[in-house]
């Protein structure tokens, strides 16, 4: 019985295929959009609706009806973004993306982060493709890597929204940090099995549920939630993730750019061997990851 | 005569003229196994008999077995001939050709395998399937394998114009030798005067690329630029644009841990017959509840979003489920045209 109450009431809250069409209707209105191309079809996925308008615009919403993303196809853009540049710097492009939040609904306190102008090369000279704006939320002071966000994409000569994506429902942990900056480098060099040289770290709200996560972790990322984590960052863009709270190592991610010199796959044997040489049986990552400072 | 048929993109037709005609029917015969199927027809309204007809069709040629032969059969039933056609019009022969080449840096960090994935996922759709992911390849083994390629797949170290071997040798430049387009234009041939030896009817043997993942980090920088020599000559002897073919890049960093998940989210829509352009919306979905899926751009660690994965070339592109140049959901492996 009370199944059967708990999944009526989260079907009324579901917003149906009329609905969808709708409230997308509404929030592509308030976009400054070259066209006037209306909603056309919807599409109910696992976790999301979508709604393409035509071949070129799709808007994803929450079941709830709430916006998630919107973009549209860049065709034959380079023509387009010839001219004089609407934007001279940073802060042209975050009044403008600004302009762009005020019309939703967006999540509480989000303060600017970082702007992209992807540069757009062609033979007659280098153009900006597009401009993207970061907006994230800093709980207690902290940016959120994994939380609250507003990602507003520009069309660099128009300033007309070329994308946009929100996510306006996660919450964060009171910060219970047991894990100083020095340790968490420690646990680093130790997990890669050699010293780090250069690295930078920062606090960040963090969440992950992929299988090598910690348990914990991938708990607060089904619930939505983000605890604050070390990233351990190198110049050339390896990152080694570690819980604040426990000393977990929570992800390790490395960009496949530019070849490192000494292939981690040896990092790895390294630090299997040392995992080993103190005392733990097991030698594969995962185990490595269990390690705690206290 | 087409020296191949290549992708989701092939024709074939027939014509007759000179005999009031009440019926025609286009086939398409797969010779190594006999299996046939209707592609067109005409009926008459039983008043009109046109003197000619003709009747063309669109298929998929990943319905049929790579290296088996497949050809064209006209039949024309002459009015008052009581249901008798004349002897059906035969093309000849035409060999298809399906390839998707799979190459990866034998680097153990590319773990999981995205390569391995791609190669499993495709498994059992009448693509030949070359996967060259622990083997100390080189430019050399990239070249040759793409002989008779229509798909690519490679995932390497990777920067705005250029991506890597095996051996973190620069291979594959937009612009500088080696790359695409001097390399395609060898492989392919040159195009001759408008509309002769375009593909398919180009000189060679080998048909262009229709559909290329760059599964590397930096090189949708410029997928334009990587655009024009991969997917040389850009355009067929049918219409004079790009069609049916596609190049999909990143434009940020990507990581190692989540390449498998980028292959996953590139060609699990493209195998189910979906387009380029309905697997970026399915990206877009994806990404729309997955906020944890990070790219490293300009300034650091973020959210990847959906301008970070670069196409050019044309949307509409599909490697199966025959071209229908919109974003339709897969129709068949055949359509009249």
């Amino acid at each position: 019985m009370i199944t059967s109450i708990l999944t009526t009431l989260t079907a009324s809250l579901q917003i149906g295929p009329d609905e969808a069409l709708r409230k997308a209707g509404q929030y592509a209105r308030v976009l400054d959009r070259p066209f006037d191309a209306t909603p056309e079809s919807v599409e109910r996925h696992e976790r999301v609706i979508s709604v393409s308008f035509g071949a070129d615009e799709l808007i994803v919403l929450t079941f709830r009806g709430d916006l998630v993303s919107y973009s549209r196809l860049e065709r034959a853009l380079e023509a387009d973004i010839r001219g004089t540049p609407r934007f001279r710097s940073d802060s042209d492009a975050f009044i403008r993306a600004q302009e762009v939040m005020e019309q939703f609904d967006c999540p509480p306190n989000l303060t600017p982060r970082s702007v992209e102008w992807r540069p757009y090369p062609s033979r007659v000279g280098s153009f900006v493709n597009s401009i993207s704006c970061y907006f994230v939320q800093n709980p207690h002071g902290y940016a959120t890597s994994v939380g609250n966000h507003m990602i507003v994409g520009l069309h660099p000569r128009t300033g007309q929204v070329l994308s946009l994506s929100m996510l306006a429902d996660w919450n964060y942990e009171q910060p219970n940090i047991r894990v100083t900056t020095s340790e968490a480098r420690g646990i680093a060099e130790w997990y890669l099995g050699h010293s780090v040289q250069g690295w930078h770290t920062d606090l960040e709200w963090f969440s992950h549920d992929a299988s090598e996560v910690p348990p914990e972790v991938r708990t607060l990322y089904a619930a939505k939630k983000s605890r604050l984590c070390y990233f351990v960052k190198s110049a050339a863009g390896a990152v080694v993730i570690i819980d604040s709270t426990n000393g977990d190592v929570v992800r390790h991610m490395v960009p496949a750019s530019i070849p490192s010199p000494v292939p981690f796959g040896r990092y790895y044997a390294i630090a299997a061997a040392v995992c080993h040489a103190s005392g733990f049986a097991a030698v594969s990552m995962r185990p490595l990851s269990r390690y705690r400072v206290r | 005569m087409p020296f191949y048929f290549a992708g989701t993109n092939c024709r074939g037709s027939g014509a007759n003229f000179g005999l009031p005609i009440e019926a025609a029917e286009l086939y398409i015969r797969d010779v190594n196994t006999n299996e046939v199927e209707l592609v067109n027809w005409f009926d008459s309204d039983g008043t009109n008999y046109p003197l000619s007809i003709g009747l063309s069709a669109m298929f998929d040629s990943s319905h049929f077995v790579p290296g088996h032969s497949v050809r064209m059969e006209f039949w024309v039933y002459p009015r008052d001939w009581e249901g008798v056609p004349l002897p059906p019009g035969e093309s000849a022969p035409v060999v298809i050709k399906n390839k998707l080449m799979m190459f990866e840096i034998s680097d153990p960090n590319f773990t999981p395998d995205p390569s391995v994935f791609v190669n499993s996922t495709m498994t059992g759709q009448n693509y030949t399937l070359a996967l060259h992911n622990a083997d100390g390849w080189s430019a050399t083994t990239y070249e040759n394998e793409m002989i008779g390629t229509n798909a690519v797949m490679v995932a390497t170290h990777g920067y705005p114009e250029k991506h890597d071997d095996d051996a973190s040798h620069w291979i594959y430049h937009t612009y500088n030798p080696l790359n695409y387009l001097s390399f395609r234009t060898t492989q392919v041939g040159s195009p001759g005067p408008w509309g002769v030896l375009l593909p398919p009817y180009n000189p060679t043997t080998n048909p262009p690329l229709n559909f290329v993942h760059l599964l590397t980090c930096s090189c949708g920088t410029q997928i334009d630029q990587f655009a024009t020599g991969a997917l040389y000559p850009g355009r067929n002897i049918y219409v004079p644009t790009i069609e049916d073919q596609a190049i999909v890049g990143y434009v940020p960093l990507i990581y190692i841990a989540d390449l498998q998940t980028h292959a996953d989210l590139v060609w699990n829509p493209l195998k189910a017959g979906k387009t380029v352009g309905k697997m970026r919306e399915a990206l877009q979905v994806w990404l729309g509840s997955h906020p944890n899926f990070h790219v490293i751009g300009a300034t650091g660690d973020r959210q990847m979003e959906i301008a970070d994965l670069a196409i050019a070339g044309d949307p509409f592109t599909r490697i199966k489920s025959v071209f229908t140049g919109t974003h339709s959901n897969p129709i068949s492996w055949h359509r009249p045209l």
